[in-house]
C-alpha cells in the first residue's frame, strides 16, 4: 500500500463518526428545513427556501430570537465574573478550599431539571423565600416567573447560578498555572494593592481561560431549554421565549418538523458565527505565554 | 547604590530550621556570591533581603536604613528571577519600563488610551521611554524593544530581565540563580558580561548560586552556606587556599580535596598539590592507580591508597607528560607547606 493509501486507512475511523455524529445530522436537518415534512408524516415536499421566507416574518421567532440575546448579555458576564471572583476568593483561602469549591460547583453536577423545581418553590409568590426575604427587608416583591417584565431576568439569574460553578473551576486551573515568580516580581517592581496585582499578573496571565470561559458560557447560555421547559414555558405572553425552545414546540408540539428544522439551521449558524468571532477577536488579545 | 547589612537572620519553615543566625555585612559597590548546594537556605536568605519573605529573628538594613518592616516594593532593590518572571503579555519595552511607571504614574495615567490624556502623563511616560531605551542600548536589545518575551531567545530574555533591574537604579540588585537557565556556552558569555556590567554601574549585587565557577570567577566575595549557616565569607582565592572548615574546603574546588585522616584529624591536599613519586620514596603515599582522565591542559590521576577512604587525585600538568597508567604501583606526596590541617570536628588547625 501506498502512504496515501494507509493514512486513508488510519483516518477513516475518526471520518467516519464524523460524518455519521455531526457531518451528517447536520446535512439531513439542513435538507429537511427545505421540506414542508411533518413528524409521522409519510409525505414530503421540496418548498425550496419558504420555511426561511416565514421565519423572517414570524413574530414569535424575532421575539424569541432577541429573548435568546439578551439572555445571553445577561448571563454570559454575569456567570463569567462571578466564576472569576469565586476562584480568585476562593483560591485566596487558607482553609476549606475543598469545601467551597464542592458547594460551588453543585449546581453544575445536579440535574438542572430538578433544580428547576426548587427554583419554582423558592420563587413561590406567597411561600417562597424569595419574597419573604424581601418581605423582611420591607420590600415589595413580584410573581417573578409570571410577571412579562422580571421572567426573563430570573431565568437569567439561574442560569448564571447553574454556570458560574463550571466557570470558576476553568478559572481556578488558570491560576494554578500563573507562576508564583510573576507575583513576586510585580510585587518587586512595585505593584502595591492585590488590585495592581491581579491587573499586572491575575487578569492577562488568565487570558486563554477567559477566552475559553467565555466561549463555552455563550454556547451554553444560547442553548438554554430546562429552565423554559420547566418554569415558564416560554411565557408569559411569549416574555421568555426561547431559540431551542421555539424549534423544540414547533418540531415537536405543532409536528412543524421542517420549520423546526430551519429554525435549527439559523441557530447553528448563530452559534458557529459567535465561535468564531469569540475566537478570532479573543485570540489577538490573549497570550499564550 | 549601597551597603547592606545581616544582622543574626535566623528563619524556620515549621520545625525545619533553615537559616541559622547569618550575620553578613555587604560594602557599598561589593559582588558578593552566597555559595552552596541546593537546599542550603541561600535562595530563602536572598529572598528575605529582598523582602518576599520575612525572617523570624534578626534584621536587616539597606544603606543606613533598616528594613524589617518594609515590604518589597519598599526597599529599593530589584531582583532577576532564574525563570526571568517577564511579562508575557507586555513588550519588551514595557517590562523594562513597569517598574517606572508603577512608581511614577497613579492607576488611572497607566490605563491604556484614557490615561495618555491625563494631564501629567505624557510626560512621564516620555521619560520612561526615554530611560527603557537607555537601558536596553546597555545592554545591546535596543532592537527588540517592541517584541514579546515569547519571541525572545533565553540570552535576550535575560538581558530583558536586567533591563528591568538596571533601569530604576536601586540600592542593590539580587540574582537569584540567574545563569542557570542558559546553555553552557552563553553562560560563560554572561558570566563576564554581568561583570562588566556590575563594575560598571557602580552597583551593589548579590548573587545565589550553587556553579562554583560563577562565584569564583564573578565574586569579589564569596559567602559559602552550607545547612543554613554562613561557612566563610572570603575572596575566591582565599577561599580556595585557606579553607575555614572541612566542608569549605570540599565544597570549593574541582576536583575535590583529597582529604586523608591523619594525627586524631585530617588532612586535605589540592590535587594540583599533589606530586607523584616513586613508590617507596620517603614521606609518600603508597597506593595504585585506578583511573587515568586526560583533560588536554591537564591530566587527573585518580589513586586507591591502603588506609585512605576516599580516592586520591593528583592533578599533573600536560607539559609534565610522564602519565602513570592504570595499575601502576606510585606514591603520592603533599607539596611542602600545602597541607591544611583540620581537627576531627572539621575547623582549621593552625600552626
Amino acid at each position: 500500500m501506498t502512504e496515501r493509501r494507509i493514512a486513508g486507512v488510519l483516518i477513516s475511523p475518526a471520518v467516519t463518526l464524523f460524518v455519521v455524529l455531526l457531518a451528517g445530522p447536520t446535512v439531513a436537518v439542513f435538507a429537511l428545513s427545505l421540506t414542508n415534512w411533518q413528524l409521522g408524516s409519510s409525505t414530503l415536499a421540496f418548498i425550496g427556501i419558504d420555511n426561511y421566507a416565514q421565519l423572517f416574518t414570524d413574530r414569535v421567532f424575532w421575539k424569541s430570537f432577541g429573548n435568546t440575546f439578551l439572555y445571553c448579555l445577561v448571563v454570559v458576564p454575569g456567570s463569567v465574573f462571578l466564576g472569576l471572583g469565586l476562584a480568585l476568593l476562593i483560591e485566596s483561602l487558607s482553609f476549606g478550599r475543598g469545601f467551597y469549591r464542592a458547594a460551588y460547583f453543585l449546581p453544575v453536577t445536579s440535574t438542572l431539571i430538578a433544580m428547576a423545581v426548587v427554583w419554582e418553590f423558592l420563587l413561590h409568590p406567597t411561600v417562597g423565600l424569595v419574597n419573604l426575604t424581601f418581605e423582611a427587608f420591607g420590600l415589595k416583591g413580584t410573581d417573578w416567573l409570571k410577571n412579562p417584565d422580571t421572567a426573563l431576568f430570573t431565568l437569567a439569574g439561574i442560569g448564571i447560578w447553574q454556570s458560574a460553578g463550571l466557570n470558576m473551576v476553568l478559572f481556578m486551573a488558570g491560576l494554578k498555572a500563573i507562576p508564583a515568580d510573576l507575583y513576586e516580581a510585580a510585587e518587586i517592581d512595585g505593584a502595591a494593592s492585590s488590585w495592581e496585582r491581579f491587573r499586572c499578573v491575575t487578569w492577562p496571565m488568565l487570558g486563554p481561560a477567559t477566552l475559553f470561559v467565555t466561549v463555552v458560557s455563550g454556547i451554553r447560555s444560547f442553548q438554554v431549554f430546562d429552565t423554559v421547559e420547566v418554569l415558564t414555558k416560554g411565557g408569559p405572553n411569549k416574555a421568555t421565549e426561547m431559540l431551542l425552545y421555539t424549534m423544540y414546540t414547533e418540531a415537536f408540539n405543532f409536528f412543524r418538523t421542517g420549520y423546526g428544522a430551519a429554525i435549527t439551521v439559523v441557530f447553528l449558524a448563530i452559534v458557529l458565527v459567535l465561535t468564531l468571532l469569540q475566537v478570532r477577536f479573543g485570540e489577538k488579545r490573549t497570550h499564550y505565554g | 547604590m549601597a551597603a547592606i547589612s545581616l544582622n543574626n537572620v535566623a528563619k524556620n519553615f515549621g520545625t525545619v530550621e533553615v537559616l541559622r543566625d547569618v550575620s553578613l555585612d555587604i560594602a557599598d559597590g561589593e559582588f558578593l556570591t552566597l555559595l552552596g548546594p541546593s537546599g542550603c537556605g541561600k535562595s530563602t536568605l536572598l529572598r528575605i533581603v529582598a523582602g518576599l519573605e520575612r525572617n523570624d529573628s534578626g534584621s536587616i538594613s539597606i544603606g543606613s536604613r533598616c528594613v524589617d518592616a518594609l515590604p518589597a516594593r519598599d526597599r529599593d532593590i530589584a531582583m532577576v528571577f532564574q525563570s526571568y518572571a517577564l511579562y508575557p503579555h507586555m513588550t519588551v519595552a514595557g517590562n523594562i519600563g513597569l517598574p517606572l511607571a508603577m512608581r511614577r504614574m497613579n492607576v488611572w495615567q497607566r490605563l491604556p488610551l484614557v490615561g495618555s490624556l491625563l494631564p501629567g502623563s505624557r510626560a512621564a511616560q516620555a521619560g520612561i521611554t526615554r530611560e527603557v531605551t537607555e537601558a536596553a542600548q546597555s545592554l545591546d536589545i535596543a532592537q527588540l524593544l517592541d517584541r514579546k518575551p515569547g519571541q525572545l531567545s533565553g540570552g535576550q530574555k535575560q538581558r530583558v530581565a536586567l533591563g528591568r533591574a538596571m533601569v530604576r537604579h536601586p540600592a542593590a540588585f539580587l540574582l537569584d540563580e540567574p545563569l542557570s537557565n542558559l546553555d553552557a556556552k552563553l553562560r560563560v558569555q554572561m558570566r563576564a558580561e554581568l561583570t562588566e556590567l556590575q563594575r560598571r554601574l557602580g552597583a551593589t549585587m548579590i548573587y545565589v548560586t550553587h556553579d562554583q565557577a560563577e562565584a569564583m570567577t564573578m565574586s569579589d566575595r564569596v559567602a559559602v552556606m552550607l545547612a543554613g549557616k554562613l561557612q566563610q565569607v572570603a575572596p575566591p582565592r582565599k577561599l580556595y587556599d585557606d579553607p575555614e572548615t572541612l566542608a569549605v574546603a570540599e565544597f570549593v574546588g574541582s576536583p575535590k580535596i583529597n582529604v586523608m585522616p591523619a594525627d586524631g584529624g585530617f588532612h586535605a591536599v589540592r590535587p594540583e598539590a599533589m606530586e607523584i613519586v616513586a613508590p617507596d620514596a620517603a614521606v609518600a603515599i603508597a597506593g595504585r592507580v585506578r583511573l587515568v582522565e586526560h583533560m588536554g591542559s591537564e591530566s587527573l590521576v585518580h589513586v586507591d591508597a591502603p588506609g585512605v577512604p576516599q580516592t586520591l587525585i593528583a592533578r599533573l600538568d600536560a607539559l609534565d607528560a610522564r602519565d602513570p597508567v592504570r595499575g601502576d604501583a606510585v606514591g603520592l606526596r603533599p607539596m611542602p607547606g600545602r597541607v591544611l590541617r583540620f581537627d576531627a570536628q572539621g575547623a582549621r588547625v593552625r600552626d
